[in-house]
């Protein structure tokens, strides 16, 4: 007996299917979960009503979205001409420490000029790998992961080191108020909007321009791309400088919007959940954001868990997280793929 | 020459996560399957390694847990690899998070608990030798099980008919199928044992290095043995000379003040880790380049009757 795949034919609505088959499935595996816990399997609506039902929790989830959704981008865009960008982790702690250098070193300047700074560290972080790639072959899962622990290290470096507040505990000073971003409301700030507008500006980009253009075919056959005289290494090496500048502004915004310090734990692991956040978006740059607003009402969600649900671990979230990736994965290949067994 | 065999037997030990994990990461490549996640499957290991010596109060018993916990989910990973053509990148990246979020549900009530733990065995006779016995034979028995095991992979790939099937299945998969090989069923079993090794890496930690249950307490082995088996050209030998390597630097980070250095922590945390990217470069670069070579169906799924 042995299993073989016919494939089907293509379908539109495979994809959202499979998607869907997904979130069905991990909404599953989430009952079951708190029925292990010994909580009501009602509890469960908690992810849902937290992070939706109140004012307040829709401003937290709408604080989460915004760096989650600049580390999809940066995820989604790499993916665009066939890499994968692990590194966004590291990409925000590079322009959270680019954005706080210029908020507490330079004499004059604001928000905007922070922002900048952050996104020029975020890239410029994301282009070693992206040079190492086209230069010496080296696998950017790897080389992008690896620099997410170096990230780390140097923002722990700093806030120990040289830049630690007066206080003496490890976070900088308190950003003076120019360099914060203007707050919408309650704890939401401009950061949306201008993830909105780079979302909307990187899409323009990928549709209507030559370098888009040629980015899309070079993601879908670099063979293709390279036959038609495109400048495929260029291409990459500027994928990978533009995601890791948008990953920095998620660190940047994160800075200036929210924390207005710098201190090693202003990410729960955003640069790593962009990376669901992307393959589910189908590396759709407007879908990702969708899709991390999602993911944010449910990191919301795992946090009222503490209050609602007692007995539930938060880890609860990352694991429905990792089931809806395989479910929507299997689902996926399922919707191209029909399994039949041969005797 | 005491303080050298001395630092070189922190190395084999501290390195000993490593090499076992990349040991099956190796073989599972080896039969074309990249499983990228090694790190949630040491995790589950580390825990489940916990767990079972803690309920148990028999170390083994938590050594067969550790293997047992980290094939299940390197079988999440290895069914649709194998059966379904499923991205390996996408799924792997999911065995991570999975791995670790398993861990953290299940080992909340093991934080801060106690377990027996491996004690240094030196062999007697061997152990008094210089270098050579502080070096290798001074060590706790998971490690003498990473030696014995490089040993065994190594042999078996090379000198084994199973062995030499799997390989098969990593380079040519259409010519494996075609005399007889079950390329499925072979990847799956590798990816299995790859799982099952990870484990075993993962209850080093947990059993003889702290022994402990700490969340998250892999910090990053599991990627550093995937950038090993690069390093090392797919070959086991040159893969426990990686992973000591590292194991000497990880365990540098808690022992600089020990021998009298001045580098910051700081520094020395990061260091593993671009010692990696460095080591990726030179693995890529001219001389090394065609001595090393990718199975060259890896992370390629294979189906009779089509190219």
């Amino acid at each position: 007996m042995r299993i073989a795949l016919e494939p089907r034919a293509p379908s539109a609505l495979a994809g959202p299917l499979a998607v869907a088959a997904g979130l069905a499935a991990a909404a599953i595996a989430a009952v079951a979960l708190f029925s292990a816990a010994g909580a009501p399997p009602a509890a469960v609506l908690t992810l849902v009503s937290e992070p939706l039902g109140s004012a307040w929790g829709l401003s937290e989830t709408l604080v989460k979205t915004v760096p989650l959704g600049f580390c999809a981008l940066a995820v989604a865009l790499a993916l665009k001409i066939g890499l994968w960008n692990i590194g966004a982790e590291g990409q925000l702690y590079a322009g959270a420490a680019g954005a706080t250098w210029a908020a507490l070193t330079l004499p004059a300047g604001g928000w905007p000029v922070a922002l900048a700074a952050g996104a020029l560290c975020g890239g410029l972080w994301a282009l070693a790998p992206g040079l190492l790639k086209v230069r010496a072959g080296v696998s950017e899962i790897l080389s992008t992961l690896m620099l997410n622990y170096v990230a780390i290290a140097g923002v722990e470096y700093l806030v120990f080191g040289p830049w630690k507040g007066a206080d003496g505990f490890p976070y900088t000073a308190v950003f003076a108020e120019p360099w914060r971003l203007p707050i919408l409301a309650r704890r939401v700030h401009l950061g949306l909007v201008l993830l909105a507008g780079l979302a909307l500006a990187l899409w323009l980009l990928e549709r209507r321009s030559r370098a888009g253009f040629e980015v899309r075919v070079a993601g879908a056959s670099p063979e293709a791309a390279r036959y038609a005289g495109m400048p495929v290494q260029r291409r990459l090496v500027q994928v990978l400088l533009l995601a890791g500048a948008a990953a920095g502004l998620a660190g940047a915004a994160q800075v200036c919007g929210v924390e207005h310090r710098l201190h090693a734990g202003i990410s729960p692991g955003y640069g790593y959940t962009a990376i669901i956040v992307a393959f589910l978006a189908r590396r759709g740059l407007l879908l990702s954001l969708g899709v991390a607003f999602l993911m944010a009402a449910l990191a919301v969600g795992g946090d009222g868990l503490a209050m609602n649900a007692p007995g539930v671990s938060p880890a609860v979230v990352e694991i429905v997280q990792a089931l809806v990736l395989l479910f929507a994965l299997a689902g996926d290949a399922l919707a191209r793929w029909r399994p039949v067994v041969l005797r | 020459m005491i303080g050298a065999g001395l630092l070189l037997g922190v190395a084999v030990s501290a390195g000993a996560p490593i090499l076992l994990a990349g040991l099956g990461e190796l073989v599972a490549e080896r039969a074309g399957v990249l499983n990228l996640g090694v790190e949630g499957m040491m995790l589950v290991g580390a825990l489940a390694g916990f767990a079972g010596a803690r309920a148990t109060g028999d170390l083994w018993a938590g050594v067969a847990c550790a293997a047992a916990a980290g094939a299940a989910l390197a079988a999440v990973h290895a069914l649709p690899a194998a059966w379904l053509k499923v991205d390996q990148v996408v799924s792997g990246l999911a065995l991570v998070i999975l791995g670790d979020g398993l861990t953290r549900w299940f080992g909340r009530g093991l934080v801060g608990q106690v377990a027996p733990s491996f004690e240094a065995a030196p062999i007697p006779g061997l152990s008094g030798l210089p270098l050579v016995g502080p070096a290798l034979f001074n060590h706790d028995p998971l490690v003498y099980l990473s030696l014995l095991l490089t040993a065994a992979v190594g042999a078996g790939l090379a000198w084994t008919r199973p062995g030499l099937s799997l390989q098969l299945c990593g380079e040519n998969p259409a010519l494996a199928d075609l005399s007889g090989v079950s390329v499925a069923r072979t990847r799956v079993l590798a990816t299995l044992f790859g799982g099952a090794m990870a484990g075993l890496g993962g209850a080093w930690l947990s059993l003889a290095d702290t022994p402990s249950w700490v969340d998250g307490m892999t910090t990053g082995r599991g990627w550093i043995a995937l950038a090993m088996v690069i390093f090392a050209g797919w070959s086991p030998a040159r893969l426990a000379l990686g992973a000591w390597l590292f194991g000497g630097l990880v365990a540098l980070q808690f022992r600089a003040q020990t021998f009298g250095l001045e580098i910051s922590v700081y520094l020395l945390k990061a260091l593993p880790y671009l010692l990696t990217l460095a080591v990726l470069i030179l693995a890529s670069r001219g001389r090394w380049r065609h001595r090393l070579g990718a199975p060259a169906a890896l992370g390629t799924p294979y189906t009779r009757g089509e190219r």
